[in-house]
């Protein structure tokens, strides 16, 4: 009952984040504060598809224990039905390694463009750039 | 460790990074805002070791601390550090 309450907790706090950052985004006129938040959001979606892969009774990282490159035993079905039981969902995880990785390129871009548009504006507001093309 | 104390630790780390994120949104100092993320970012890491994902969290470590903020503050350098109200 706790764990369900707990786990209810996570999901609604961290898809607060999510919406807070997203408000963030589109009200702050500031653009570097833009791109804070935007690492925000994506931190936050990144957990809620990991907390998708967990279960209560997952006691182990889905790493299958032992074993060394030369002496490496295939395990049978059997065994390896048995860990899948104890082991958290591997699919998610993989997915999101990929996404980490994508929103940093992403960040890199985004960082590189807002450098030359405060070069060439002189600030980094949005409302400024706007009255100084008026 | 049980479940119980592992979804403990998530639900606290969780609302530390609603508070941080709130704190972000109001603050008027760019380059606190992109201390504080990191310090979110560490939150959402402590969740990630919580829910057994330590490829995730040495990841996470390493680019949500080091290189965001690095990368961040190259962009802060073109302009002017505090907001003002819109």
């Amino acid at each position: 009952m706790i764990e369900t309450l707990l786990f209810y907790t996570i999901v609604i706090t961290v898809g607060a984040t999510a919406g807070v950052s997203l408000y963030g985004i589109v009200v702050k006129p500031h653009v570097v504060k833009k791109l804070v938040l935007l690492t925000v959001l994506s931190d936050a979606v990144n957990i809620l598809v990991v907390l998708f892969g967990y279960y209560s009774k997952a006691v182990s990282p889905p790493v299958y224990p032992g074993g060394s490159l030369e002496g490496f035993v295939f395990p049978s079905s059997g065994e390896l039905w048995d860990f899948s039981s104890v082991s958290v969902d591997p699919m998610p995880q993989v997915l999101i390694v990929t996404a980490i990785v994508i929103g940093l390129a992403e960040l890199t871009f985004l960082s590189l463009i807002t450098f030359k548009l405060g070069s060439l504006h002189k600030t980094l507001m949005f409302n400024r750039m706007e009255a100084e093309e008026e | 460790m049980s479940p119980l104390i592992i979804l403990l630790l998530s639900a606290f780390s969780s609302v530390m990074a609603l508070v941080a994120t709130i704190k972000i949104l109001y603050e008027r100092d760019v380059l606190k805002t992109i201390i504080i993320s990191g310090v979110e970012s560490l939150f959402y890491s402590i969740i990630l070791a919580a829910f057994l994902a330590p490829d995730l969290l040495i990841a996470y470590i390493a680019i949500g601390l080091g290189l965001n903020s690095a990368i961040l503050l190259y962009a802060l350098r073109g302009g002017e550090r505090f907001e003002e109200a819109a």
